[in-house]
């Protein structure tokens, strides 16, 4: 049998930098293989080679790269277009912007299948629902006028799944599939991915997150820097990691075991330990409502945050969380219901007298560089949230000089712009920023959701030793039951504006009461020679 | 994400036009500013004996009917010419982006209230309402900036605002909101400096509208009255001698021509730099 891709001594190369150097890749007909590692440790590039997509500026060079048995590295552009869609399908990584924005899904299949050259052009429209109906949408057929806009972002990522598999290629790449996913979407993906798997088709998946690929993959290539530092069995290199860089990647997943550890470390490595929750409640929110229009997006939450403890909020997207973390900032008023904070209301008060409260609250948002000023260096930017304190001139710089020093972030980049940052160095100024005016309560809107598995190790780390120096109240709103579960003291679980159950974290996720939570915890990747 | 190595992009040199435009510019501002430096002589100083000479080695240009020297008035006209349009354009970037920024921020009955006000300011050419404004006016300098800058009001009035509803939604607005900044501080510092970014490309690109403005209402007579020196009035009164003394029409309108393709060319590279593409 030959093998559909094999690849030794890949070498790809931009002017004099290497990207990816010595790389063995070989794809047998129905295997399912996974590259994982670190955003810019050469997954991606290495997969776009082998639809002949690398950009005109690389160099590609290979003791040997086959397709399907035949030399293709001298492919001109009229034989890669042979092979792409009809040989290997390739669904690109970010679903949310990679469909024509101006065209119906059913235009977009529509070409797909057309550049394949397999369907007849009568045969299309038959076709393209089968293909939707294979990749799990229901109701196909209506599905084919819709614009890309009026799908979900799961939907999306069948769509791209359906296009990708119209030329029923023999491989599927499947770059990041489930990033920016939720957690029980990014389980009907991989649902989708395994039934896949089973019948026989070839699977090559790339991802940042071991978990991901652990339950759909035959065999892993661990990446890093453009190297693989390992590979074999998926079961062997999760359960028995050779290489010191795939134990890291391995202890950065946060799960139930993780509970109390440093994520990012060689070696079990126990986090101080956690404050003592005490005193009466600081944040009191009693039966909120809040309203758009006729969604009633927050409904009747009540809940009570102390000193020095993790709250963690659990729910999908448009559950509700992000509303109530805008709610507990004073950014909008509920329209029942109350929130007290420190003992005096909070809600429901003229801007004026909550003005000088404000730098008790602070907010660590999802995506940091949207919440920075372009304009604003790192030190205006840390130092901002200081103006209210009346900390200003030298006092202020070594308050920034120390939180640099806090988040472990270099004094030199207190010049630098937020956008020459990357996205851990930017979650660490956050991070600063938000501990500056020593504030009593910290909302942590999807921290991490944006960061690779290690990155995110880092950041879960910082933000505990933070909150235990300096005895923060933390709300914490992650789609990731991992992630909380790990981090949190007592957890909320919200759908549809609700909450549907709430307790301590080990109670909730042990012993489950409300069918949505255990579907949540259903949804948390299995990782072998590991209990979820 | 594979980092990429990109090759240094060359110094491209600045283009010959661009350069060329900066020059002018620049030769004219010190005409505008120093007039008395550059021209050989009074623009309002009339000698009958030596009125309609061809361009000479005496008279460069020529003289008028009056006799006076055409160096002189085009390099003083450049004073009014300039001033004129330079202070409408002002006005109008001044008003607009106070209109914009209000309209942008406060949303609802304001938005709705300078919105269609705007709509009905420009449903007029610009040059028709300036000369409907003047007619209520009179005309004169002062009145001829008014009516030209609110003319102009509602381009910039509209981008600040577009502008000032994207800033003020965006992430780092909301979070200097969550510091307990007083919402004046919070504008001025986050909100109006994004707003107003492209203003000065668009004013820019405004001059020389308002350039060609100045001389058209100033060539009816709604601006500054003889005798003096402005290019658009120049053109009026050299008009009726074209057939014989061409050079009386033609120079103030060759300033004009070149002010404006001048002031364009700068205008219009500077919105390239905006919208992230080279002319």
């Amino acid at each position: 049998m030959t093998a559909l891709v094999d690849i030794q001594d890949l070498s790809i190369r931009f002017g004099t930098q290497t990207v990816v150097s010595g790389l063995n890749l070989t794809i047998q007909p129905g295997e399912s293989v996974a590259l994982v590692g670190e955003s810019g440790s050469g997954k991606t590039v290495t997969a776009r080679t082998l639809l002949g997509l690398q950009s005109a500026d690389a160099t590609v060079a290979a003791g040997r790269f086959t397709i399907r048995g035949r030399p293709a590295l001298a492919n001109r552009e009229g034989e890669w277009r042979q092979v792409r869609g009809r040989e290997i399908g390739y669904v690109l990584q970010d679903a949310l912007v990679s469909l024509d924005p101006l065209r119906t899904v059913g235009q977009q299949l529509a070409d797909a299948l057309l550049a394949s050259r397999r369907v007849a052009p009568h045969d299309i429209p038959a076709r393209s629902v089968q293909l939707l109906h294979d990749a799990g949408m229901a109701d196909a057929r209506q599905r084919l006028n819709v614009y890309p806009h009026q799908l979900s972002g799961g939907l999306r990522q069948r769509v791209l799944i359906a296009c990708a598999l119209a030329g029923q290629p023999a491989l599927l790449i499947a770059d990041e599939p489930t990033t920016a996913l939720d957690m029980t979407v990014q389980k009907q993906i991989l649902t989708l991915l395994r039934r896949r798997r089973e019948n026989g088709q070839a699977l090559l998946l790339i991802s940042h997150d071991l978990a991901v690929v652990a339950e759909l993959a035959d065999r892993v290539l661990v990446m890093r820097d453009g190297k693989v530092v390992e590979s074999g069995e998926t079961r062997q290199v999760l359960t028995a990691p050779q290489h010191a860089w795939t134990e890291r990647l391995l202890r950065a997943i946060p799960t139930p075991q993780t509970r109390g550890l440093r994520l990012a470390s060689t070696h079990s490595q126990a986090l101080p330990p956690r404050p003592k929750v005490t005193g009466e409640p600081l944040v009191n929110v009693s039966g909120v409502h809040k309203f758009y229009g006729d969604r009633h997006v927050v409904n009747n939450v009540s809940f009570q945050l102390r000193a020095g403890e993790t709250l963690g909020v659990v729910g999908e997207s448009g559950c509700g969380k992000s509303t109530l973390a805008r709610l507990l900032l004073g950014l909008s008023e509920p329209q029942r219901g109350t929130i007290d904070i420190a003992g005096e209301r909070w809600s429901q008060r003229p801007e004026a007298q909550r003005r000088s409260r404000r730098a008790g609250i602070q907010l660590i948002a999802q995506d940091p560089l949207s919440s920075f000023d372009p304009r604003y260096t790192v030190e205006r930017i840390i130092g901002e949230s200081l103006d209210t304190a009346g900390i200003a001139g030298a006092a202020r710089r070594e308050r920034v000089l120390h939180l640099l020093d806090e988040v472990s972030l270099s004094r030199t980049l207190l010049q630098r712009y937020p956008r020459e940052l990357s996205g851990g160095q930017r979650q660490r100024v956050a991070i600063a920023r938000a501990f500056a005016p020593n504030p009593a309560l910290l909302i942590a809107d999807e921290p991490v959701s944006a960061l690779d598995v290690s990155v995110q190790a880092q950041i879960l780390d910082l933000l505990a030793d933070m909150q235990s120096e300096h005895r923060t109240a933390l709300l914490f709103i992650s789609h990731n039951l991992g992630v909380i579960h790990h981090l949190a003291d007592r957890v909320l679980v919200m759908k549809e504006g609700r909450i549907v159950e709430s307790g301590e974290v080990e109670q909730v996720f042990s012993r489950p009461a409300h069918p949505w939570t255990q579907q949540l915890l259903d949804a948390l990747p299995a990782m072998p020679g590991r209990a979820a | 994400m594979p980092t990429l190595s990109l090759p240094l992009r060359p110094a491209r040199p600045v283009p010959f036009g661009l350069l060329l435009s900066l020059l002018f510019l620049a030769l004219l501002a010190l005409a505008a500013i120093f007039p008395g430096w550059l021209a050989p002589a009074d623009p309002l100083l009339a000698d009958p004996l030596n009125a309609m000479q061809p361009p000479s080695w005496q008279h460069w240009l020529g003289t008028d009917p009056l006799g006076r020297d055409l160096l002189s008035r085009v390099i003083y006209g450049s004073r009014y010419s300039l001033f004129i349009s330079v202070s409408a354009i002002a006005l109008a970037v001044s008003v607009g982006t106070l209109l914009g920024l209000l309209a942008g921020l406060v949303r609802g009955a304001v938005d709705e209230a300078i919105g269609r006000t705007l709509d009905v300011i420009s449903a007029f050419p610009d040059l028709l309402l300036a000369l409907m404004l003047i007619a209520f006016t009179g005309p004169g300098t002062a009145n001829l900036i008014i009516a030209l800058g609110v003319a102009s009001v509602p381009r910039f009035a509209r981008m600040v605002r577009a502008q000032t509803f994207l800033v003020a939604r965006s992430g780092y607005v909301e979070q200097a909101r969550t510091f307990g900044l007083p919402w004046p501080v919070l504008v001025w510092r986050h909100v109006l400096p994004h707003a107003t970014a492209q203003v000065p490309a668009l004013a820019t690109l405004g001059l020389g509208t308002a350039i060609i403005g100045t001389a058209g209402l100033s060539f009816l007579g709604m601006g500054p009255q003889p005798p003096t020196a402005e290019w658009g009035l120049m053109l009026a009164e050299g008009r009726n001698y074209l057939r014989n003394a061409w050079w009386t029409g033609v120079w103030p309108g060759v300033a004009i021509t070149l002010t404006v393709v001048a002031v364009s060319t700068v205008g219009r590279r500077w919105q390239a730099k905006f919208e992230g593409k080279r002319p």
